[in-house]
């Protein structure tokens, strides 16, 4: 029924049936409370009932996805030849084949996807509660309940058996993302002790951008800083930005967007030594 | 993965914690509890073991004005997507046209601004809406942005 389109003759037709259904409940009369019962619905919980508006995708809305169109736009674009099926091309070094890229276009813009933040945990190789700690912080964190990682595979070296719960996972999506994004940005990250920035290098090459905290980046949320000493062991854990770009400076652009800071260097030093170079040549000459 | 039957079961553990008090008192027998860790116990109840909220039943009336209230709101929704989708496909044209005479003007002009820095980035000063305008609304005795090494 929520499938359907707003139409105003069939809202009505239903408002019609609810008001009858209503007003034949209520001549029973003493049979209202069963009646009450069963015309009753089951509200189902279909994903997030949030009211308030989402501060950084409005910024991205408003803002960012503007400039990023204008920053990422390649006129001189040439598509790539496709492979055809049932072809097997193998790359040297074990590198797989990106993506090809598509035209440009105004559909066509980076944005953020999903925000992964997974935590693994090795004291619950020694007992499997130790990870209840890791579990509980993520779910203060981001908002939602997260889940167990088992291990795949078992390494006698390190005491792992495959199966084992070593780990714990939340994907984050939409509000909770843009919101996990803000505290990120404006409460975490400029606590942190001479962190510098995510490096000026950083993605995968695809688009995503991964980056790890330690134990003590996880007091300085909110949600934990209040009640540290009910958790029995800080974890350190990584995050994960999957977005739609399509190469690395795509995506770098893309979060300092949102007031990521990123390690800016210098890159024009060769000018300066190209400057310093003839004036000692025509010195000596 | 979400609920709110979580949530509820959250804030109800939060403020049990703020009552608990801080690290907790050993039990007489060592490790019973959960790796001998009562708060260990604790996490495990609250994430657990917490009964959930009791589900919403609504009348068919109110059902009808949730799904009425849902749908208008998607159809808000969905009239800015497209409002904003247009906007972004007009400019997108502008620059393509611009782009266009650009390269048929002048070559050299032309490769300059197709040229792409290969770490540029958002400057560190941009400001995402709030609210209200911050405290220190603008600083003046801060150090200039360092030029851009193209410029």
């Amino acid at each position: 029924m929520s499938q359907q389109p707003l139409r105003g003759s069939l809202i009505n037709n239903q408002i019609r049936l609810a008001s009858t259904t209503a007003a034949t409940a209520t001549k029973k009369g003493a049979s209202t409370k069963e009646s009450k019962q069963d015309d009753s619905i089951l509200l189902e919980h279909k994903g997030d009932f949030t009211t308030g508006v989402s501060r950084l995708r409005e910024h991205y809305r408003n803002t960012v996805q503007d400039d990023l169109m204008v920053l990422t736009y390649n006129h001189t674009f040439k598509p790539k030849a496709k492979i055809p099926e049932g072809v097997r091309v193998e790359l040297k070094g074990n590198r797989h084949i990106k993506p090809a890229p598509k035209a440009p276009s105004s559909r066509h813009i980076p944005e953020l996807v999903k925000i992964d933040v997974h935590c693994m945990m090795k004291e619950a190789l020694v007992s499997k509660y130790n990870l209840l700690s890791g579990f509980m912080a993520i779910q203060s964190i981001t908002g939602e309940m997260p889940e167990i990682i088992n291990s795949k595979k078992g390494v006698h070296p390190w005491k792992l058996r495959a199966g084992n719960p070593i780990g714990c996972k939340v994907t984050l999506k939409g509000d909770k993302m843009y919101q996990f994004l803000d505290k990120l940005v404006e409460v975490v990250l400029p606590r942190m002790k001479e962190w510098p920035g995510l490096p000026e290098s950083a993605g995968d090459a695809t688009g995503n951008i991964g980056m790890g905290f330690a134990p003590s980046a996880l007091s300085l949320f909110p949600e934990i800083e209040n009640n540290f000493d009910m958790f029995p062991r800080m974890t350190g854990f990584d995050v994960t930005f999957t977005t739609t770009a399509n190469t690395n400076l795509e995506a770098r652009l893309l979060l300092s967007g949102f007031n990521m800071p990123f390690q800016v260097k210098d890159h024009s030093a060769p000018k300066a030594k190209e400057a310093a170079a003839p004036s000692i040549e025509s010195a000596s000459a | 993965m979400s609920s709110p039957f979580a949530r509820t079961a959250l804030t109800k553990a939060t403020s049990l914690m703020r009552a608990g008090g801080s690290s907790a008192i050993p039990k007489k027998g060592g490790g019973n509890s959960l790796n001998g860790e009562p708060r260990n116990d604790l996490i495990k109840k609250v994430l657990f073991d917490a009964p959930p909220r009791p589900p919403v039943r609504l009348s068919p009336e109110d059902m009808t004005r949730h799904e009425t209230i849902e749908r208008a709101w998607k159809l808000v929704r969905q009239q800015q997507k497209q409002a904003q989708e247009e906007g972004l496909a007009r400019k997108f044209e502008m620059m393509r046209k611009a782009n266009a005479e650009l390269e048929a003007t002048s070559a050299q002009l032309f490769k300059h601004s197709q040229t792409k820095e290969r770490h540029a980035v958002f400057p560190r000063q941009l400001r995402t809406l709030t609210d209200t305008p911050p405290k220190q609304i603008w600083n003046y005795r801060q150090p200039a942005a360092a030029p851009s090494p193209k410029a």
